[in-house]
């Protein structure tokens, strides 16, 4: 309720408030804002004046009344008023004695021109020209640069009068007496404000006229008691000139001073009083001289009241006049950077308020996943694909897949309707898609009601569910190129959220595919129908990128039957990632030191006994290979035996290249078994486990093994002491120790590593 | 000046996530501080208000909301609340807000906030990313929008990228009768665009005329006391460079590296000054320029048309010896390949032999006669000076305070470098040439404020920064 009074009251008394204040500013509160902000301009105070800040903004009223506040309640406000006073008594000062010392020059000056031998007569015309002559031209070229004068005429018109004489005199005087910034700030603002506006012009144009009008009371004063205690005769005087040239130049001097009422002297009086040596004064009766020289005398105090006296003091009032117009009218101009620079602080454009519904809490996507209704298994048909939310879909749609397998195009989803028919197409196909691939953009932000279709469609499909992320090259064409990995880990949030393993998101620009994505994308669709070769990966493919792919195949296999894992077929896979490198033969078997005579053994067939010549090539190579393990590695004994293994298989997948035997009907696995125990055992002291591995280990024992050959086989070509150290660097603290005990796993433990190693291979480039 | 009711205008910023709502806020705030702004999904999670104000005085309450992010899901909520369909969409939406679904950390919790929000004020302003195109979510976000029965302005935002989807957007927009829609690149802010959205607003909200009216005016107001007050910067610096003299013996000629590179110092710390003070003035941090080293020239011996060496350099450097008239050509040409190489190596040797006035000359003459030489910036470098600090200005008028990359100098634009390139330095700064007295690099007593100097120098000073302002308005602000 109290704020409602509030508001209805608050309007019109901030109206009165206003006026109030409006009346109460006045041209010395502007200048003492003035001062301020010319400290401010120069950087002479802190602005952060939090008192007077406050004290500004809770002042009602426009930018220049909270500016006249600040300026009152600021820090230094009392110097700041202080030194204004002191300028202010300075430039007094100097006017006063300006003044005097104007009287004073009337006095002299007047009394020079008067000062003749007695009986003498005086020249009116030397007179009237040294009391008026000099202030009349000076006033005249006053009013000329006053109404014709621009710009810096104007300045230093006014600075060269004998105000700005004054002014600069007390400038100087206050420089020398008074050296504080407030001080300097006084000037400054003073001079601001005359600059500004025409309080400066109006201000130095009184002093002048008041000056002038000091010099023309001490002239007159003088005259006026000369003239009463004396008998001065006036003549005019010429030598060229005849009296038809002065009679009518004195009458029209003495036209203003007779309308006023001064006596002036007629026709007659000024033919007669022209100054003709000795006989003048004497042809004319005296009473008639006395009548002129009075009727002179008139004129010469007219003239002084109505050629000096009288201008000076109507401009004196005019100026004063038109300084306090200037100066009621003067404002501060908002627009310099300084008050802006307050204006922020004190009338800030924008504020913020309080923060309102502040939980932070997110909603989550529920993960519908694993609460599939139980039905009966469908068939697995061709891969699914669909568009979701695409602004610029792929130029080709669906995007071909290599080993021209056809997709079941679900189309494009941006509705609420393409939502509810690809969920009924799903949920009613009679076959489970192999794989549904979800294509999305890159520039799309992954929000929760795509998370929302992410874990519906993760409800109807039971196979894997891939995201793929295109468009990123939109996404570096609008300049965010810098955010790509930002969004991917968001859309892996989302995924996340949904139910899918992080590694099914996958960015793959499907506009520009190349060798490496087309083989992504092959290795995310599995063969259709179960069928189809093993080695799925593209030919082009790198080597490397083939055998992880040989891997994860084979530990597919191997989760469909994970009682055991034998070494038949551990030597296949061996061999198949041999065979990948068949080109570089001789090179690695050298690297391998894989003994020529296992050849012959080979050929000989051993299927009866064990030959100790490839026992005995079996843990050479077993040996070697271990060798090439970083010392990390070597102290593991899970690697120190997956080392073994892999050479020991790899010397075998190597004679069974050279001379092809059937590997997997070779009965000898034992002699195996036992190169690799000799190795581990070599480096241990103690055994405390035998061959009774748990499955998972042996798992993840074949996993390793085939995975170090391969990267061995990749990095074939360098020194041993390079093999070793991008080893180190290719399989990490964390990938060392993971557990392997999944297909999914062993997938993105293979990319980790792969990741690494590609890493390594860089900086190994750079080195 | 304040609405009918005396209560502030309050208006509710609404949108999809990630469409820039929250620098929509930025910019009309002025304010680079507010909420938090990336490229990501659900950066703002809470609601939080911020008040625009005329002469001090809140008129306008905004307030940002997290975006909509499940707008289809919520519609079908919303739809199977209507049972009765005499309800109208607001009981319905009143009803959604007391819903257990719209309670903190259920489902449709962020979509809540939004619409309490539009509920709560006079207006909602429906922030568009028209780089996406027309989908389902942003349709049922509408619909929604529409069950609140509150006017709705929607405000395109990033329409300056070259994906924009303009048209489509007005077409979908004006089919759900939306016709008041406001442009607005709340990244590259445009002064024409942030009126027409406040005049937008005010055909919907007619109570609220005189509010808006206030706050265009004030804005209108604002906007060009920030381009006299940059314009006096500006101008404040080019007197100080222009009018920089130092002189140094003829003889110790030990002396005058460490004088030229005094005196770089001098002007390179007098740019950046001018750069802060342009940056803090339009309410950005310094963080917001990324400034290359300011490509000085030499600030070469005072041209001396006695010397032979001069002139012989001069003929070297330009590959002419033609008189000093056709040199200003090549000095310019010099500098704009200078900038559009990016670096001020190019322009560091250039001549700029080209102040040759007559003052000058006498002065050298009368140097060269007592046995000492002058230094001063050459007149590439003070147009260079006045180029970037005038474009400085131009791009800050032109970016929005949501805009996270920072600017850089070196991005000068080739057109409007020829363009400023082609003109003569202004008059009033051939004669500060002649005033050493008007520089506050000048090393010695500062001219007294109040003195003639000072006077004459604030003349000068008004002069110039009127032509400055004029150049900045210059070219038109839009590219």
């Amino acid at each position: 309720m109290g704020q409602r009074y509030d508001a209805a009251m608050s309007a019109p008394a901030m109206r009165f408030d206003e006026r109030n204040r409006d009346r109460a500013i006045r041209a010395d509160d502007r200048l003492l804002a003035e001062m301020m902000l010319a400290q401010l301009r120069v950087g002479g105070t802190d602005i952060n004046d939090q008192n007077a800040d406050d004290a500004a903004r809770t002042a009602s009223g426009d930018l220049e009344t909270r500016l006249v506040v600040r300026a009152r309640v600021v820090k230094n406000a009392g110097e700041l008023t202080e030194a204004l006073r002191h300028v202010r008594h300075v430039l007094w000062l100097l006017v006063a004695i300006g003044l005097f010392l104007a009287l004073i020059a009337g006095v002299a000056t007047a009394q020079a021109v008067m000062s003749t031998a007695r009986h003498e007569s005086v020249n009116f015309f030397l007179v009237f020209g040294s009391l008026l002559g000099v202030q009349t031209t000076l006033l005249l070229i006053w009013l000329g640069l006053l109404l014709f004068a621009r710009g810096s005429a104007r300045v230093s018109m006014t600075a060269a009068s004998l105000g700005g004489l004054i002014m600069a005199l007390a400038r100087r005087i206050i420089h020398w007496t008074h050296h504080g910034a407030e001080h300097t700030a006084a000037v400054s603002a003073l001079s601001t404000m005359m600059m500004r506006s025409s309080i400066g012009k109006w201000s130095i144009s009184a002093i002048s006229n008041g000056l002038w009008l000091a010099f023309n009371v001490g002239a007159m004063v003088v005259i006026v008691a000369l003239l009463s205690a004396r008998q001065y005769a006036f003549v005019w005087e010429t030598t060229i000139l005849s009296e038809k040239v002065y009679v009518p130049l004195t009458r029209a001097i003495a036209w203003l001073p007779a309308t006023m009422g001064f006596v002036t002297p007629t026709p007659e009086q000024i033919v007669a009083s022209q100054f003709i040596a000795a006989e003048g004064a004497a042809s004319q009766p005296s009473s008639q001289i006395v009548a002129a020289s009075k009727a002179w005398s008139g004129l010469l105090v007219g003239s002084i009241v109505v050629y000096g006296f009288g201008p000076r003091l109507l401009l004196l009032g005019l100026s004063l006049g038109r300084r306090r117009a200037a100066r009621s009218k003067y404002r501060i101009d908002l627009s310099r950077p300084e008050v802006l620079q307050l204006r922020d602080r004190l009338e800030p454009p924008a504020s913020r308020l309080a923060v309102i519904d502040d939980s932070n809490v997110l909603p989550r996507t529920v993960s519908t996943r694993g609460m599939t209704d139980a039905r009966p298994k469908r068939p697995i048909g061709s891969p699914a694909i669909v568009g979701v939310e695409l602004a610029q879909p792929p130029h080709r749609w669906p995007p071909s897949i290599p080993g021209g397998k056809s997709w079941n195009d679900l189309g494009m989803v941006d509705r609420r309707e393409d939502r509810q028919r690809v969920m009924q197409t799903l949920r009613t196909s009679q076959s489970q898609p192999g794989a549904m691939v979800i294509v999305c953009e890159l520039s799309t932000t992954p929000d929760r009601g795509l998370g929302h279709f992410l874990t519906d469609v993760a409800s109807v499909v039971e196979s894997k569910i891939w995201l793929i992320l295109t468009g990123g090259q939109q996404m570096r064409d609008r300049g965010e190129g810098g955010d790509i990995a930002q969004r991917v880990d968001d859309w892996r949030a989302l995924a996340v959220s949904a139910g899918m393993p992080v590694d099914r998101v996958v960015e793959l620009d499907l506009d520009h595919l190349t060798h490496t994505t087309l083989g992504v994308l092959a290795s995310i669709v599995p063969p259709g129908g179960g069928g189809g070769p093993t080695n799925a990966a593209p030919a082009h493919a790198r080597r490397l990128e083939q055998a992880f792919c040989l891997i994860v195949e084979f530990t597919r296999r191997c989760q469909a039957h994970p009682d055991s894992i034998r070494h038949e077929d551990q030597a296949t896979l061996h061999q198949q990632i041999a065979s990948l490198y068949r080109d570089e033969e001789t090179s690695w078997r050298n690297l391998l030191r894989v003994p020529a005579s296992i050849q012959s053994t080979m050929a000989a067939g051993f299927s009866a006994q064990m030959p100790g010549e490839l026992a005995s090539s079996l843990k050479s190579s077993a040996q070697r290979f271990a060798s090439f393990l970083p010392d990390r590695l070597k102290r593991s004994p899970k690697w120190l035996a997956a080392g073994a293994a892999a050479g020991a298989l790899g010397c075998l997948a190597a004679a069974a290249l050279i001379s092809p035997v059937a590997i997997g009907a070779l009965p000898m696995w034992s002699v195996i078994g036992a190169a690799i125990a000799a190795v581990v055992q070599s480096s241990r002291t103690t055994t405390n486990q035998d061959a009774q591995e748990s499955a998972s280990q042996q798992f993840s024992d074949a996993v390793r093994a085939a995975a170090l050959f391969a990267l061995i086989l990749e990095l074939q070509g360098r020194d041993e002491r390079t093999i070793t150290r991008v080893l180190d660097q290719a399989i990490p603290e964390a990938a060392m120790n993971a557990d392997i005990a999944h297909a999914a796993d062993v997938e993105r433990w293979l990319n980790d590593v792969h990741h690494h190693l590609d890493m390594a291979l860089a900086r190994e480039a750079v080195r | 000046m304040t609405s009918a009711n005396g209560q502030p205008l309050k208006i509710a910023v609404v949108g999809h996530t990630n469409t820039g709502k929250t620098s929509l806020m930025r910019t009309l705030m002025r304010d680079v501080d507010f909420g938090e702004v990336s490229n990501r999904p659900a950066t703002t999670r809470r609601v939080e208000g911020a008040s625009l104000s005329v002469g001090g005085r809140p008129l306008i309450e905004l307030y940002d909301t997290p975006g909509m992010e499940d707008s289809i899901a919520l519609l079908d909520h919303l739809s199977a609340m209507k049972k009765d369909r005499r309800d109208d969409g607001v009981t319905v939406i009143r009803q959604f807000l007391e819903s257990p679904e719209a309670a903190p950390g259920a489902r449709f919790s962020q979509e809540a906030k939004a619409l309490k929000q539009v509920l709560a004020g006079d207006l909602a302003l429906y922030v568009i990313d028209v780089r996406d195109r027309v989908l389902g979510k942003h349709r049922d976000e509408l619909e929604i929008l529409s069950w609140c029965a509150r006017p709705v302005v929607p405000v395109l935002n990033f329409t300056a990228s070259a994906e924009a989807r303009t048209a489509e957007w007005r077409e979908h927009l004006s089919r759900v009768n939306l016709h008041a829609v406001a442009e607005f690149d709340t990244v590259v802010l445009d002064e024409e665009g942030e009126r027409r959205l406040y005049e937008k607003m005010r055909t919907l909200l007619d109570r609220h005329h005189a509010t808006l009216d206030a706050l265009i005016e004030q804005r209108r107001i604002e906007r060009q006391q920030l381009v006299s007050a940059s314009a006096r910067f500006v101008a404040d610096l080019m007197l100080d460079a222009a009018a920089f003299v130092m002189v140094v013996p003829l003889d110790a000629s030990t002396d005058t590296t460490a004088a030229i590179e005094r005196m770089k110092q001098a002007v390179r710390e007098r740019e950046q000054q001018c750069v802060e003070h342009l940056l803090a003035l339009h309410r950005f941090r310094p963080e917001d320029c990324a400034g290359a080293d300011l490509p000085l020239s030499e600030g070469r011996w005072g041209f001396d048309p006695f010397s032979p060496a001069a002139v012989k350099q001069l003929g070297i450097r330009t590959g002419s010896s033609a008189a000093a008239g056709a040199l200003a050509g090549l000095t310019i040409d010099a500098m704009v390949g200078g900038l559009s190489l990016g670096a001020g190596a190019a322009i560091g040797a250039a001549i700029g032999a080209v102040l040759g006035t007559g003052q000058l000359h006498g002065r050298r003459l009368l140097d060269r006669v007592r046995g000492r030489s002058e230094l001063r910036c050459d007149d590439a470098t003070l147009k260079l000076l006045m180029m970037r600090q005038i474009w400085l200005v131009r791009a800050l008028r032109r970016r929005g305070h949501a805009s996270v990359e920072p600017i850089r100098i070196e991005d000068v634009r080739e057109r409007e470098t020829k363009d400023m390139a082609g003109r003569r330095l202004p008059e009033v700064l051939d004669e500060a040439r002649t005033r050493p007295q008007w520089s506050q690099l000048q090393a010695g007593p500062m001219p007294m404020p109040g003195s003639l100097a000072d006077w004459t120098r604030n003349a000068a000073l008004d002069r110039l920064t009127a032509e400055v302002q004029k150049m900045i308005a210059a070219t038109p602000s839009s590219r």
